[in-house]
C-alpha cells in the first residue's frame, strides 16, 4: 500500500516536472518566403528599441508600412523604457544579441562594447548611405567614434539643437507694467518686482519669479550673459576649462544668491526633480519657466495644462539674454538622441545599413514621423515638416507614431516635424525659432566628450560633482560665505577635475586651434 | 458582585498617550493613501490648482475610466494574478514539503541540505548568470521566469522549520500507530497545525509576488507578458522623462491623476486581502517563538 502511493507521488512529481520543462518550449520560428518576381526576400531584422509605453506594437499600421516599404521583417524587443540601460546591460553580457541595437546614450558603456568587439564598425557602410550622409551633420556622426579602436560603430539619431528660451507669464508682467528682459539688470528689476508685486493677486506671497534645477552654471538663458562658456571654447588665452573655472561662473552664482535673498527665486528649488520647474510653472507658482525650454513648448502640453487651469493666462517667451557686447552667446553642439548599432551577430550587415539608410530617406522619415496617410495624417510636406493630423486622427496617432521609434526626428539641427496641431500653432513655433536664430549668437560647439579621456576621467567625478551640487545650494540660500564657497571650488572642484581640463584643453590644442 | 476597580489617574494618562501617538502614527500612515485616493477622483486642473488636498471635492472618475481602459493594465492583471495565486500556491507546497523533512533531526543528510539552502542566502549568482540560467531553461519570455526562481526561499523555510519543530511528536506518533503514512500526517496533521504560519507566510510570498516587477525587465520581452507592477512603473517614471517634454509636444502624456488611479487599482486588490487573513497573521507574528 505505502509502495503504491509512493509511486503515485512519484507520478505526479514526474508530470509536473516534465509540465514545466515544456512550458519553456520555443515556438517555431516564423519563416518568412515572401518572394515579388526577383525582389529580395524581406530581411528579418532582431531589434532591441526603446519605445514609449503609449506606443502601440501590436497590429501597428505604420509599422506593416515600414515593413513594406524597406522590405524588412521587423521583430522587435522592447524593454521599459524606465529601465532600458539594465537590459541592454543584460543583454550585451549575455551575448543574445540581437541584430539592431539602440543604445540610449552615446557613453563609456558605447565605447566599451564597442571595444570589446560587440558593435561592428561601421565606416565602410556610410560610403553606400547617401540619406544617412545627407542627412546627418559630421560632429553628429562623430560622436559614434570609439576612442580605443577610432571607427563609427554606430549610427547617432540626429536630434533637434537645443534651443534656449524662457516661457513667461505675460499676464503677470502686464498686471505690474513690466516688459520681457533682455539684459541682466533689466531681468534682475523685472525678478524683484514680481516677487513683491503679488502679481496673482491673491493677497498671498506664493509666486516667485523662477526656480532652479541641479546644473544651473549650464542654463544658457543667462549663463552667457556672465561670460561662462562652453568647455572647449577658449578665453583670450586661449585656455579652456569647465564653467566651475571660469570668471563667470561665480558672478552666475551670486547673481542667483542675490535673488534668492529678494525672494525671487523659489525657496524650495534644491528639492526639484528634472524639469520640477515646469510643473511649478503649470501650478501658478513661477513667472518664468527655463532650463532648456523651447520654442515648440508654446504650444506643448505644459502651457496647455496651465492655460486649461488658470484661464487667463497668457504665454510668451523672450530670448536668452545679452551680454555686456549686446551679444546674445549660446554654445551649441549638434545634439543627438541616442544611437543604433549593428551586432558582431548580425547576418546580413550591409542590409542592414540600407534600411538605416531608408529610414533617413524622405519615405522612411514620412512613414516613421507622419505615418499611414489617411489614418495617422492627411497630408505631410517634408520641405516645410507641417503634417496636418485632424483630430479624428489625433488618437491613432498617438498609439501609432511615437518620436522614440523614429530614427531621425531632426535634420541639421532642426525639427522635422513643424510643432503644433493647429495652423495658429505651427505659425507661433516658427516664428519663435525664427526670431531665436535671427537674434541669438550661435557659437558652434562640439561635445566635450570629443575629448580623448574625458568621458573615462568624468566617470570619477559622481562624489565631487553631488559634493558641488550641495555647496552651490548652501551657498545661494545663504548657509554658506563666499570664502567657503571659492574656497570649495578652487581647492576641491578644480583639483579634482584636473584630468577632465586636461583633456578638454589638448583637445582643443590639437583640433580645433588654428 | 464583583467590584470593578477603578482606573487611575496615571492608567489614564498612558492609555491617552499610548491612543494619541498611535492614532498619530496611524494618520501618518493612512495620510498618502488618502492623498492618492483623492487626486485619483480629481480633475487634472484642479490638481494643478491646488497640488496639496487631502478631502476629494470635485469628484470624478474620468481617470478610472481611462486607466481601466488602458489594455496593459488588464494584461499586467492577468499576469499579475497568475504569478501571485500560482506562485504562491507553488511556494506554499514546497515550503511543506521542504520543511517537514527537515525538521527531522534523524534524517539522514538533512543537515548538508539544509546548509545547501542556507547557503543560497548568502551568495547569489547575480543579474548575468541568472539571465544565463533562465535563457537555457528556455524561459526567457515566459511567465515561470517570473515564479520559479523565487518559489522557494531559505528564510521562509527556516521559519517553517522552526514551526513544525514545535508541534508535540506525541501527534505524529499517534497518527503513524494508527496507520497513518508520512504524506496523511504532514496534510491531515501538520497542516492544519501550521495554518498561522502557512497564511502568514502565504501572505508575505503573495504580496511580494504581487509587488515584483525586477525579474520582467531582464525575463520578459513583451509588454502583454508584463506584470502589473511593471506597467505602472512605466506609466508614472515616464512622464517624468525630459525626453517625452523634449521629443513631442502631442505626445500623450500621464497626468498626475491618471497615475494616482493607476496606483490605485494596482494596490487595493492586494490590500483588500488583509483583513480576512489578520487573525492568522496575528498569530504567524510569533513565529518561530517558543511554545511551551
Amino acid at each position: 500500500m505505502k509502495k503504491s502511493k509512493i509511486r503515485v507521488i512519484g507520478a505526479i512529481v514526474c508530470s509536473l516536472i516534465v509540465t514545466a520543462s515544456l512550458s519553456g518550449c520555443k515556438n517555431k520560428t516564423e519563416v518568412v518566403t515572401e518572394t515579388n518576381g526577383g525582389k529580395k526576400e524581406p530581411l528579418t531584422i532582431t531589434m532591441v528599441h526603446r519605445l514609449d509605453a503609449a506606443f502601440v506594437l501590436e497590429n501597428n499600421p505604420v509599422i506593416k508600412l515600414l515593413e513594406e516599404k524597406a522590405n524588412v521583417k521587423l521583430k522587435l524587443e522592447v524593454p521599459p523604457v524606465t529601465d532600458y540601460v539594465n537590459r541592454v546591460n543584460v543583454l550585451m553580457a549575455s551575448g543574445d544579441l540581437p541584430d539592431l541595437i539602440h543604445l540610449q546614450n552615446i557613453d563609456a558603456k558605447y565605447q566599451e562594447y564597442a571595444a570589446d568587439g560587440l558593435l561592428i564598425p561601421l565606416d565602410d557602410y556610410f560610403k553606400n548611405t547617401p540619406n544617412i550622409n545627407k542627412r546627418t551633420l559630421p560632429e553628429q556622426l562623430e560622436q559614434a567614434r570609439v576612442e580605443k579602436t577610432g571607427k563609427l560603430h554606430s549610427v547617432p539619431r540626429p536630434h533637434e539643437s537645443s534651443t534656449f528660451i524662457a516661457l513667461f507669464r505675460k499676464d503677470w508682467f502686464d498686471a505690474l507694467e513690466l516688459k520681457a528682459p533682455q539684459t541682466i539688470e533689466e531681468f534682475e528689476k523685472v525678478a524683484i518686482a514680481i516677487a513683491k508685486g503679488d502679481p496673482d493677486k491673491n493677497g498671498k506671497a506664493d509666486t516667485y519669479f523662477m526656480s532652479l534645477l541641479p546644473g544651473i552654471e549650464s542654463e544658457q538663458l543667462l549663463s552667457g550673459a556672465f561670460g561662462v562658456r562652453d568647455g572647449l571654447t577658449p578665453d583670450a588665452n586661449g585656455k579652456v576649462t569647465i564653467a566651475e573655472g571660469q570668471e563667470g561662473f561665480i558672478k552666475l552664482m551670486d547673481f542667483y544668491k542675490k535673488l534668492y535673498a529678494e525672494k525671487a527665486i523659489d525657496p524650495e528649488w534644491y528639492l526639484n526633480k528634472t524639469y520640477g520647474d515646469r510643473d511649478k510653472f503649470k501650478q501658478g507658482k513661477l513667472a518664468m519657466m527655463t532650463n532648456a525650454a523651447k520654442p515648440n513648448e508654446l504650444v506643448g502640453v505644459t502651457v496647455k495644462d496651465l492655460v486649461k487651469a488658470f484661464p487667463n493666462a497668457k504665454i510668451d517667451y523672450f530670448l536668452p539674454l545679452k551680454d555686456a557686447t549686446g551679444k546674445r552667446p549660446v554654445y551649441l553642439s549638434p545634439s543627438t538622441w541616442g544611437t543604433f548599432a549593428i551586432s558582431n551577430t548580425a547576418k546580413d550587415p550591409k542590409r542592414i545599413m540600407e534600411f538605416l539608410d531608408w529610414t533617413f530617406s524622405d519615405e522612411g522619415i514620412e512613414v516613421l514621423n507622419a505615418g499611414v496617410k489617411g489614418v495617422t495624417y492627411e497630408s505631410f510636406d517634408i520641405n516645410t515638416g507641417i503634417c496636418i493630423s485632424p483630430e479624428s486622427m489625433l488618437d491613432a496617432r498617438t498609439k501609432y507614431i511615437s518620436p522614440y521609434m523614429s530614427f531621425i526626428t531632426s535634420v541639421k539641427g532642426k525639427r522635422i516635424m513643424t510643432p503644433g496641431n493647429t495652423d495658429s500653432e505651427r505659425k507661433t513655433v516658427s516664428a519663435a525659432v525664427e526670431d531665436y536664430y535671427k537674434n541669438v549668437n550661435i557659437v558652434n560647439t562640439v561635445p566635450s566628450s570629443f575629448a580623448a579621456g574625458f568621458t573615462d576621467a568624468e566617470k570619477k567625478l559622481t562624489d565631487i560633482k553631488n559634493t558641488r551640487d550641495q555647496y552651490v545650494a548652501k551657498y545661494i540660500i545663504g548657509q554658506i560665505s563666499k570664502d567657503e564657497f571659492v574656497k570649495f571650488i578652487n581647492e576641491k572642484f578644480l583639483p579634482a577635475n584636473k584630468e577632465v581640463i586636461g583633456a578638454l584643453q589638448k583637445y582643443y590644442d590639437t583640433k580645433i586651434k588654428k | 458582585m464583583i467590584k470593578k476597580s477603578r482606573l487611575r489617574w496615571d492608567d489614564i494618562s498612558i492609555d491617552l498617550i499610548s491612543y494619541t501617538l498611535i492614532g498619530a502614527f496611524s494618520i501618518l500612515c493612512l495620510l498618502p493613501f488618502l492623498y492618492v485616493f483623492t487626486y485619483s477622483v480629481t480633475p487634472y486642473t484642479d490638481f494643478i490648482k491646488n497640488p496639496m488636498n487631502f478631502l476629494p471635492r470635485n469628484i470624478q472618475f474620468d481617470a478610472y475610466k481611462s486607466i481601466l481602459g488602458y489594455k496593459l493594465i488588464a494584461s499586467g492583471y492577468k499576469n499579475t494574478l497568475f504569478i501571485t495565486i500560482v506562485g504562491t500556491a507553488l511556494n506554499l507546497l514546497l515550503l511543506l514539503m521542504t520543511a517537514y523533512p527537515l525538521s527531522k533531526k534523524n534524517l539522514r543528510g538533512s543537515k548538508f541540505i539544509f546548509l545547501l539552502f542556507i547557503f543560497t542566502m548568502f551568495f547569489n549568482g547575480g543579474m548575468i548568470p541568472n539571465y544565463y540560467l533562465m535563457r537555457e531553461l528556455n524561459l526567457i519570455n515566459r511567465i515561470w521566469s517570473l515564479i520559479l526562481p523565487g518559489v522557494l526561499g531559505a528564510y521562509n523555510l527556516i521559519l517553517m522549520i522552526n514551526f513544525i519543530r514545535e508541534i508535540p511528536d506525541s501527534l505524529e506518533e499517534a497518527a503513524i500507530i494508527d496507520g497513518a503514512s508520512e504524506i496523511k500526517v504532514l496534510f491531515s496533521i501538520i497542516l492544519p497545525l501550521c495554518i498561522p504560519a502557512v497564511v502568514t507566510l502565504g501572505l508575505f510570498h503573495a504580496v511580494g509576488a504581487w509587488n515584483s516587477y525586477f525579474s520582467a525587465i531582464l525575463y520578459i520581452n513583451k509588454r502583454t507578458g508584463w506584470p502589473l507592477q511593471l506597467i505602472l512603473r512605466e506609466l508614472i517614471m515616464q512622464s517624468g522623462l525630459n525626453e517625452v517634454q523634449n521629443a513631442n509636444d502631442d505626445v500623450s502624456r500621464i497626468p498626475f491623476t491618471l497615475q494616482m488611479a493607476a496606483i490605485m487599482v494596482t494596490t487595493l486588490p492586494i490590500m483588500c486581502v488583509y483583513p480576512f487573513l489578520q487573525k492568522y497573521f496575528m498569530k504567524g507574528l510569533l513565529l518561530g517563538g517558543v511554545k511551551e
